[in-house]
């Protein structure tokens, strides 16, 4: 952002005010207070990190759909009795249902069909229908009992991943882009990458990587699957490195010239933008050319991950990524909405993203980058453990679930082989430990070494948190 | 702390923290905010240095800037305030001719002749428009969920038409809060209130509409807050505002204004989302008009001559029951008409129209049917008809088959449709035993009717089938006859939104990729009129004339009366025909006109108003106490009640409210200037930071709602104020400025601004001619990447705007006003330069320096296209046909690098690199740039020189038209020096 531009005066202007404020209610802070105030032209508006941060980048493995946790995460053998009953009001206590299943006049108790067993010297509970992720399982840790407040999937996955229902506000990792910047000058700081998407997959939204009310360049740059893995990066056909060396140098000549005669330096900057994006045509093939990755990477990931675009693919991409020290990757598979047909659809979901995102965990570690890499695989809620469509059709499926979910972290100072939190014996209601995803947010923030209380931006004369006005980190997680 | 502070100098700072301590931000008692008083026209102020101030609004600012001793800076140069200026009124660059009047210097006034002109010019409404739709969260999209498309176009174009009429700021206001409460609203004045409908809006499976019909209304209440009165009144949404004496029951007083729409909370799934209203443009009024005058005449004539009697009628009448022959001919005039009796090859010839080029796919084999031959169907026989008359769906068609199945397995009868866009077209069809026919319409919109005809057929049968259409494109308009008895239509699917136009090839029988009846098939006819019931009936061998005529003349009915009335006109009366015709072709079109014409999404209140109740913590299933319409109290000095939405617009909209002027006046600055007096054009509450100025500011307010003063809220002659100004015109790069007032807080020096994202493409497009400058109109698709709203979309199939349809011809190069507006993924060729996504409210877009501005600026074919337009037209233009070529370059090139300076700046080369530089950033270059640019050209004419196909592949960027040349190599480096040019920082800039 241009030093000269509005919106960083206003900026300014309340960081000053705000600044103020905290050096008046405890006199004595002034000079510090100042110095801060000074170096605050840099990239970082804000005394970031806050404590030494256990870890320094992000993958979130966002699971878009809501991935089933009574047939993955969350085991409920005993179901198995109450298989066909009537989930008992008791349990429900009427709260809220969405209107697919709220006319249903039987709302019956429908276990999992898949065994679960125990996996790693932790003994981590998981579904057969993730046989590779059960091998990264002491690096894991499962948390049984997240819960939001949405029950839809627009309004939940942007509160997922911006901590509001509605849109507006900024994803978490325009959040970390504003507040953290980045590490790699030759390549953006915050990068998403999607993947499924057949027709009637929930959709996705560019505010789940927008930046909201924060500068528009901490929004997600999302990198593409195909030949021009990032907008415009390609040169036309013909006009070789060479030509645009030279294109470039005559436009940086010119804007000497011009800059010759004005008093301020801000042509610099765009200078610099330009020799950026011109190491980003290299820096960027160089990326998601998996040309040069070994064989035993593609038995790591899976065969997929030859395939472009697949879900295996931006696994391996991400760990390009990480190794490349962009701070915040976020992947978006589709196609978890199983309202119908899960028994056969949940198994063919499971095995695009299972080997994979076991690989990328085995192979962070491996590299020594898991260590202060946070990997995070979420949906946006969990599924009923009541069917929707009758019990007695193959063709069932479950409902959106917003009481209870299961997601795994690993690595970037998470506890690995740990399983965090209890739900009742009907995966309806969290029992213990309950972690609400503001609490997940402040976590991750905690994790990166910021205070999710202190990481504020005004906007429209209000000050907004990634966690709004909630958020208690979750220690138990926390290695 | 305060002397601490005082000794620090750092010009930035020192303005900091002078906000910080200022009273208003601290001493004030919320209630005695300054806002909060209505504004004070104070005098202007006495000033040393009386010849600087063209306008009053310049000693105000003088005088801060002498009392801070600020050097007085010099005025911009003729050429950068006219590029200023031009960005300012119009956002495009200035014409060349302009840049050359303002220079001639023969006319004194020659800047404000030409502000005038450019203030008069519908592009000064387009540039508005596009920073007030941020305001005003406009989309062609609802946002939520599936992103379905909405059209709210019509009130775009409202917007636009709103500031090049100069509305002024009262009615502006009123309009759009509440110009359906108006007595007698026009049209527009309630196409205007498209305003509070902007908002998103949900249709997701399974949500609750209460808790999003809430949401709109939340959305409307803080939008009108912030953009009327700069207040942020969604803090008080939850609790009471912690800062502003805004308590939370305040909030839902002022929330109950929006409350009483008749909308629904989940809506949207196909288009607008109610309540809504059709709006037809300008044109297409004028044209119903006409027809809604032509028809009933037309009506008149036709009744006219039924009723009449006519003595020769009962001769003729009676001539024809006498004849043998009574029975009535079939109808003659078939489109297509075959028999099966003419087969050459595996051609069939229609006797009537022998130009039709009917081939059978498989071998061709005939076989007796009813009439002489009929075709055999094996399931994969079809005859395919390629150049057939296109079909559209608002006219009327009859298709007559008679067939004889010998298997009712599902399968087609006819079909026009086109399998690359989702069976765009038409289908006629067997499924489970019945008969269907389906229209279906692709593009943004995936529409269809589906009908069925009653009953099950049976194999190994002769049946004669009639379907006809009214064209009206409904499933009401289409009637079935089978064997000459009507069957009911079932309708199965009644989306469909037409008007549609088929050309596809006309499949009879099986189709590639569809299997076909089997059995036999004799006639086939095909008619662009609707048969009347007594035609149909024909078709079965039964003739209803004959009845009729048979029947006494007094014992007929009307309607019998008339059929044979109808049939003498037609055989006696020259004109009837004509003007039966032109009845039904009126009626066509004005039914067309109703179809295609737009709806847009209005204000429109409930009958009985509904209970606003506060929402404890801004929960919609927590309601609390029921509150009353009502002003917030610390804006309420004047005591209003506005009892109703119209009469709290006509208070936001008044000098009454104090802060009205203030805002508005501030925006517009904030707008030419970068930087709001207020410098938090959001937040004119006690947070917010106090006015820099604040005279001026009050000064500004008032003028604007000053009556005696012609100005009567003019928006026009506000900012003409502004940009006429001694300080809008100052020189931006004045050195001392930068130290005394480094964040020209004190308006120091010219405002130095990056161009909108708006402005930079249409840059582009002006300065190369691409610029195409219709007004208005749906919203047009540009070039895009391909896949990006795809890789998102829900499903492509059932919801609109999930598939980028990419315009072609004049639509590419439209202004980016026009650009269709998807909120999950927005225009990428704006996106890139920091437009907002359009969710809520924008008030203030943060021009950001990025490495993706710089790969567009290198690569959007917008940029390559306008380069190549620009080169390839200037080549065209300044060629002499003699010398054709850069001759000049060629020649330098062949004489040597000694002599090539002093060759080209006279020369053509520098003529036309100076003309590129000229139409983009409005001055001609210096030497020393002229110098770049022209070795630049050289040096990439050498290396395309090398690489033929290089150049062939960099000219190829675009649709627009080539300019053709024999220079290929010559005109790829003018393009590539071009596209630097529209690269420059200079040129996203306005200096």
């Amino acid at each position: 952002m241009s030093i000269d531009s509005p919106r960083h005066r206003i900026d300014m202007l309340r960081f000053a005010e705000r600044r103020q404020f905290l050096s008046e209610t405890s006199r004595g802070l002034g000079l510090a207070a100042l110095g801060a105030l000074l170096q605050s032209t840099s990239a970082q508006a804000h005394d970031l990190p806050h404590f030494r941060p256990r870890a320094r980048r992000v993958i979130l493995l966002c699971q878009s759909g809501a991935p089933s946790q009574i047939d993955l995460l969350d085991a409920k053998p005993a179901l198995r009795e109450l298989h066909g009953q009537e989930l008992p009001d008791s349990v429900r206590q009427g709260q809220r249902l969405t209107t697919m299943t709220s006319q249903q006049t039987s709302h019956p108790i429908t276990a999992s069909p898949f065994a679960f067993r125990r996996y790693g010297d932790a003994g981590l509970e998981l579904s057969e229908l993730l046989p590779h992720t059960a091998q990264v399982a002491d690096d894991l840790c499962v948390v049984r009992s997240l819960h939001t407040e949405a029950i839809n999937h627009d309004p939940a996955i942007t509160f997922l991943l911006t901590g509001s229902q509605q849109p507006g506000r900024p994803s978490l990792g325009s959040w970390l882009s504003y507040g953290l910047g980045g590490e790699n000058d030759n390549l953006p700081t915050f990068l998403v990458m999607i993947s499924g998407g057949e027709a009637g997959d929930q959709p996705l939204n560019g505010r789940l990587w927008g930046p909201g009310f924060l500068p528009p360049r901490h929004q997600g740059v999302k990198l593409r699957s195909g030949t021009d893995p990032i907008l415009f990066l390609n040169d036309p056909p013909g006009f070789d490195r060479a030509t645009r060396r030279q294109w470039l140098d005559d436009v940086k000549r010119l804007n000497r010239l011009h800059q010759e005669k004005l008093p301020t330096a801000e042509i610099e900057n765009r200078i610099d933008q330009f020799e950026l994006a011109f190491r980003m045509q290299q820096s960027v093939p160089e990326l998601t050319d998996v040309a040069s990755e070994p064989e035993h990477t593609f038995e790591l990931y899976g065969d997929d991950a030859r395939q472009p675009g697949t879900f295996a693919a931006n696994c391996l991409l991400a760990r390009r990524m990480i190794e490349r020290n962009v701070r915040f990757v976020q992947l978006y598979h589709r196609g978890w909405d199983h309202h119908q047909q899960i028994n056969s659809k949940l198994p063919r979901k499971c095995r695009q993203v299972d080997q994979a995102s076991a690989g990328l965990v085995a192979d962070l570690k491996q590299r020594g980058l898991l260590q202060d890499t946070m990997v995070i695989w979420a949906g946006e809620f969990g599924r009923t453990v009541f069917c929707q469509g009758s019990i007695e059709r193959e063709d069932y499926g479950r409902d959106h679930h917003p009481r209870c979910f299961s997601i795994w972290l690993a690595g970037g100072g998470i506890r690995g082989g740990l399983t965090l939190g209890k739900t009742d014996d009907f995966s309806y209601n969290v029992v213990e430990d309950s972690v609400h995803v503001h609490d997940l947010q402040a976590t991750i923030l905690h994790c990166l070494g910021i205070d999710h209380e202190r990481f504020i931006f005004r906007s429209q004369g209000r000050d907004f948190r990634l966690t709004d006005i909630a958020g208690n980190v979750v220690t138990k997680i926390l290695a | 702390m305060t002397l601490v502070l005082s000794r620090l100098t750092a010009g930035l700072f020192t303005a900091l923290v002078s906000v910080a301590l200022s009273p208003a931000a601290c001493a004030d008692e919320p209630a005695d905010h300054w806002a909060f008083q209505p504004p004070r026209r104070s005098p202007s102020p006495a000033v040393h240095d009386p010849a600087w101030p063209k306008h009053p609004l310049d000693r105000f600012v003088q005088a801060h800037r002498e009392q801070r001793q600020i050097p007085r800076p010099p005025a911009a140069k003729p050429w950068l305030a006219l590029r200023r200026l031009s960005y300012a009124i119009r956002g495009l660059p200035p014409d060349p001719d302009e840049v050359a009047e303002l220079l001639d210097g023969q006319q004194p006034d020659a800047l404000e002749r030409i502000v005038d002109r450019y203030f008069a010019s519908p592009r000064h409404g387009e540039r508005m428009a596009a920073h007030w739709l941020d305001l005003a969260r406009y989309a062609d999209t609802h946002g939520y969920h599936a992103d379905t498309h909405r059209d709210m176009w019509r009130w775009r174009d409202w917007v636009i038409d709103a500031w090049n009429r100069d509305l002024p700021y009262h009615d502006f206001t009123v309009e759009q809060l509440a110009g359906d409460l108006l007595p007698h609203p026009t049209l527009d004045q309630q196409i205007a209130t498209g305003f509070n409908r902007n908002h998103m809006v949900n249709f997701e499976n399974g949500a609750i509409d209460e808790e999003y019909r809430l949401e709109y209304v939340a959305d409307r209440t803080t939008t009108t807050a912030t953009v009327w009165l700069g207040l942020t009144l969604q803090c008080a949404r939850c609790h009471d505002h912690k800062h502003d004496p805004l308590r939370q029951r305040e909030f839902y007083s002022f929330f109950a204004y929006f409350n009483n729409v008749d909308e629904r909370g989940l809506d949207g799934q196909r288009g607008n989302a109610v309540p809504l209203l059709k709006a037809p443009t300008m044109l297409q009024q004028l044209r119903m008009a006409e027809l809604d005058r032509a028809i009933p005449e037309l009506e008149r004539l036709i009744t006219a001559r039924l009723n009449a009697d006519d003595p020769q009628q009962i001769e003729w009448e009676q001539q024809l029951v006498g004849s043998r022959e009574l029975r009535t001919p079939l109808p003659q005039d078939a489109t297509l008409q075959l028999t099966m009796e003419e087969l050459q090859g595996n051609r069939l010839i229609d006797v009537q129209h022998p130009e039709w080029n009917a081939r059978v796919n498989t071998e061709a084999e005939l076989a007796p049917g009813t009439d002489g031959q009929a075709l055999v169907l094996t399931g994969e026989t079809g005859i395919q008809i390629d150049e057939f008359p296109a079909w559209r769906s608002l006219d009327p068609l009859t298709i007559v088959i008679r067939f004889f199945p010998t298997s009712l397995d599902d399968c087609q009868l006819l079909q026009r449709t086109d399998s690359q866009r989702n069976e765009q077209g038409i289908r006629l069809f067997l499924r489970d035993r019945q008969l269907g026919l389906r229209w279906v319409q692709d593009g943004n919109v995936v529409t269809a009717m589906e009908v069925t005809a009653e009953g099950a057929l049976e194999a190994n049968r002769w049946y004669s089938l009639v379907v006809t259409m009214d064209g009206s494109g409904t499933a009401s308009g289409v009637s079935w006859y089978v064997n000459g008895e009507r069957r009911t239509n079932e309708v199965r699917r009644a989306d469909f939104v037409g008007p549609l136009v088929v050309k596809e090839p006309l499949w009879i029988g099986g189709a590639p990729e569809r299997d076909g009846l089997r059995g036999l098939l004799d006639d086939v006819r095909i008619f662009g009129r609707q048969l009347s019931e007594e035609e149909c009936e024909l078709f079965t061998g039964r003739d209803p004339l004959r009845a009729i005529l048979t029947t006494d003349r007094e014992r007929r009915t009307e309607a019998q009366r008339r059929l044979v009335r109808r049939r003498y006109l037609e055989m006696s009366d020259a004109q009837f025909p004509r003007i039966d015709r032109a009845w039904r072709d009126a009626v066509r079109d004005r039914r067309q006109l109703e179809q295609e014409a737009p709806t847009t999404m209005v204000m429109r209140e409930l009958g009985s108003p509904r209970e606003t109740r506060v929402l404890l913590r801004g929960l919609f299933d927590q309601p609390g106490e029921t509150v009353q319409l009502g002003l917030p109290e610390v804006l309420n000095r004047s005591g209003a009640r506005p009892a109703s939405r119209l009469e709290l617009a006509r208070w936001l909209g008044s000098a009454d409210n104090p802060l009205a002027g203030r805002v508005m006046v501030n925006r517009l600055w904030q707008l030419h200037f970068g930087r709001g007096l207020v410098a938090t054009p959001d937040d004119f509450g006690t947070r917010g930071a106090p006015p820099s100025n604040p005279d001026l500011l009050d000064w500004l307010a008032s003028d604007l709602f000053d009556r005696s003063r012609a100005s009567n809220g003019s928006l026009k002659r506000l900012q003409r104020q502004m940009l006429l100004s001694s300080t809008f015109l100052q020189a931006s790069d004045f050195a001392p400025s930068f130290e005394h007032d480094p964040d020209n807080r004190w308006l120091s020096r010219g405002p130095r601004l990056r161009l909108a994202a708006e402005m930079i493409r249409d840059q582009a497009l002006a300065a190369s001619g691409l610029l195409v400058n219709t007004i208005g109109g749906p919203s047009v698709l540009p070039y895009q990447p391909p896949g990006l709203w795809e890789e998102v979309a829900y499903d492509t199939q059932n919801f609109t705007a999930q598939t980028y349809h990419q315009s072609h011809g004049a639509d590419l190069a439209r202004r980016s006003v026009y650009t269709f507006w998807k909120r999950s993924v927005p225009p990428v060729s704006l996106a890139i330069w920091d437009a907002p996504d359009r969710e809520v409210c924008t008030l203030v877009r943060s021009p950001t320096d990025t490495p993706l501005q710089a790969l567009a600026l290198m690569n959007d074919p917008t940029y390559l296209e306008a380069a190549r337009y620009l080169a390839e037209t200037l080549l065209a233009q300044r060629e002499p046909a003699a010398s054709a070529g850069p001759p000049v370059i060629r020649s330098v090139r062949s004489t040597g690098p000694s002599r090539h300076r002093v060759a080209l700046e006279s020369d053509l080369a520098g003529r036309i690199l100076a003309e590129a530089f000229l139409r983009i950033l409005g001055r001609s270059p210096d030497k020393a740039e002229l110098d770049v640019l022209i070795a630049a050209w050289q040096r990439h004419a050498g290396t395309f020189r090398d690489r033929p196909d290089a150049a062939r592949t960099l000219l190829s960027v675009g649709e627009a038209p080539r300019w053709r040349n024999d220079r290929l190599e010559d005109t790829a480096a003018l393009t590539a020096v071009v596209a630097s040019i529209l690269a420059l920082d200079e040129a996203i800039h306005v200096d």
